[in-house]
């Protein structure tokens, strides 16, 4: 059974038809780069899948059910978890408290009225975990807010993974990173356990190409092409409508 | 001042309790009744951006409750107690479920119309709430267990349950604020589609928060009437919540303790400039703007906000 299938999605803004009939299928703890140029539809087939945003047609489902209907938190808490194109941490809080936050919720305490020790003790191992993972164990009581911009996107990603999510969705995570820094970041999705299937979007294509196990490529609202790296670059219709015939 | 320079309030509490007169005590009383009130509200503005204009109503709307069990029943103090705070749960609950729908100016103005909603209440239905005259005649507090019963309608007795109320709704504030829901709520205020994307229902957060602050409000507000002996529907009037908000400012957002020195500021003023001038709500206005100019983050956090270049 596909982890993630989606059947016949359109939507429009007004007269613009954005995205024009997506079929696409994920496995379970499969990486895939989700390709295309500016304005492709990217963002937005991210917003329909995260529940953000509801399709005019189409379905979504999730470990074989069927997303309508339900919220962005509802879909979260079944494990299909996003991020976004801008760094959204919790810049108040200290960084070992934006993991916790996120874990304590996967552990059933994330509404208590109580401190509660098993919980607690839980989410800060996992915060830790992932913390030396990323080798910023030593950021763990700095506030998110006055980490430089290279280590918010690395904790953005960071409190991603702290929820344990099967399915994450990481919309342009190496943005403004240097090349080894987004090496860095996406080694990390490989290392963490347990290791989630990734949906990648990012505009750094020797990165998604040399992460990603597949590729789906998009360009005017309309998957092009889908299947490993190498035939992806090897498509004339690829080549036309993204890399320019460069590839 | 740090959260726990508050321990230097206890001594002078303890002097206030042994030497302090009558009127002293009650005006102490009605600080700490009132401050309680505020520093629920401080939850909601404070840590969850929640600013509210019918916070005054579940305050209020227990002080009624309060009263009439009082009147109509001989209820002791902790009956009243009990109904005071689930009347302030319930109508943060029923404000909570409007309100939280919106953000910023909408939950503004909704907090508002639903706090309107409980003045309306007050005001026009004159056979139960006195209308436009109040509720006079509150009887003396009595606290009952088992067969025995103990005055507590004297001043010094008032101030200790004032004082312990604060205390102890302080306590629980900040516990509340360290538990995993008060972290939350600040994440929430801070970036909510995100928690929403972690997982976290943001208006279920709110509305926790709101009933939470609304037991605390109404707590508060069944101990107002035998302190002040009188409740109004001034009391539950959008007024007073643009007022609480105003002491809020005064001490300090965000810092719970702050409630309590905004409070007093505000109540000393009232009642002591009141009696020199009739326009002592411009001395107000004039110390709230200085306040926001000079100490923007309240009395209880001094400092000078450098000037951005």
């Amino acid at each position: 059974m596909n982890l993630l299938a989606l059947r016949g999605i359109r939507r429009s803004f007004g007269a613009l038809e954005v995205l024009r009939g997506i079929d696409l299928d994920m496995a379970e703890g499969e990486m895939l780069g989700l390709i295309g140029p500016n304005g492709a539809g990217k963002t937005t087939l991210f917003n329909l899948v995260s529940g953000f945003l509801p399709a005019d047609a189409g379905s979504v489902a999730f470990a074989g059910r069927d997303l309508q209907g339900l919220s962005p938190a509802a879909r979260a808490r079944m494990g299909l978890v996003r991020s976004f194109q801008k760094s959204l941490v919790f810049p108040g809080l200290p960084v070992v408290e934006n993991l916790a936050l996120a874990a304590r919720l996967r552990l059933g305490g994330g509404y208590r009225w109580w401190r509660g020790r098993a919980v607690a003790e839980e989410a800060a191992a996992r915060a830790t975990e992932l913390l030396d993972l990323a080798g910023l164990a030593g950021k763990a009581d700095t506030l998110a807010g006055a980490l430089p911009h290279g280590l918010q996107r690395v904790l953005d990603v960071l409190v991603a993974l702290a929820q344990r999510p099967r399915l994450l969705l990481l919309d342009e995570p190496t943005a403004g990173l240097a090349t080894d820094e987004a090496q860095r970041l996406l080694g990390l999705l490989r290392t963490v356990q347990p290791a989630p299937a990734v949906l990648l979007v990012a505009h750094d294509l020797d990165l998604v190409f040399g992460f990603c196990q597949r590729l789906a490529v998009l360009d005017l609202g309309r998957l092009i092409a889908v299947g490993p790296p190498d035939s992806v670059r090897a498509d004339p219709e690829v080549q036309r409508a993204y890399l320019g015939g460069l590839a | 001042m740090r959260a726990h320079a508050w321990l230097l309030c206890l001594p002078l509490a303890g002097l206030l309790a042994l030497f302090g007169g009558d009127y002293h005590l009650r005006f102490a009383a009605e600080i700490l009744i009132t401050g309680t009130a505020v520093m629920s509200l401080d939850i909601l503005v404070g840590q969850g951006r929640l600013v509210s204009l019918g916070h005054a109503a579940l305050f209020g709307g227990a002080a009624y409750v309060s009263a009439l069990l009082a009147i109509h029943a001989g209820a002791g103090l902790m009956p009243v107690l009990l109904a005071g705070i689930a009347t302030g749960m319930l109508l943060a609950l029923v404000m909570g479920l409007v309100a939280t729908r919106s953000v910023d100016l909408f939950f503004l103005i909704l907090t508002l119309v639903v706090g309107q909603m409980v003045y309306e209440l007050a005001f026009h239905w004159r056979t139960v709430t006195g209308g436009a005259d109040g509720l006079r005649g509150i009887p003396a507090l009595a606290l009952h267990l088992g067969g025995a019963s103990w005055p507590m309608s004297g001043a010094r007795s008032l101030f200790l349950l004032a004082a312990g109320l604060a205390l102890l709704a302080y306590l629980l504030a900040r516990s509340f604020l360290a538990a995993p829901i008060g972290r939350a709520l600040v994440a929430s205020r801070e970036q909510p589609v995100r928690l929403a994307a972690l997982g976290y229902e943001v208006r279920r957060l709110r509305l926790l928060a709101m009933v939470f602050a609304g037991g605390i409000a109404g707590a508060a507000g069944a101990l107002y009437p035998f302190v002040n002996l009188y409740v109004g529907p001034n009391l539950v009037h959008w007024s007073m919540s643009a007022t609480m908000i105003v002491m809020l400012v005064l001490g300090g957002v965000g810092t719970l303790h702050g409630a309590f020195v905004g409070t007093g500021l505000y109540l000393l003023v009232q009642t002591y400039l009141s009696s020199f001038t009739d326009r002592w709500q411009l001395l107000i206005g004039l110390l709230f703007v200085l306040i926001v100019i000079f100490l923007p983050d309240g009395i209880v956090r001094p400092g000078w906000r450098r000037r951005q270049a």
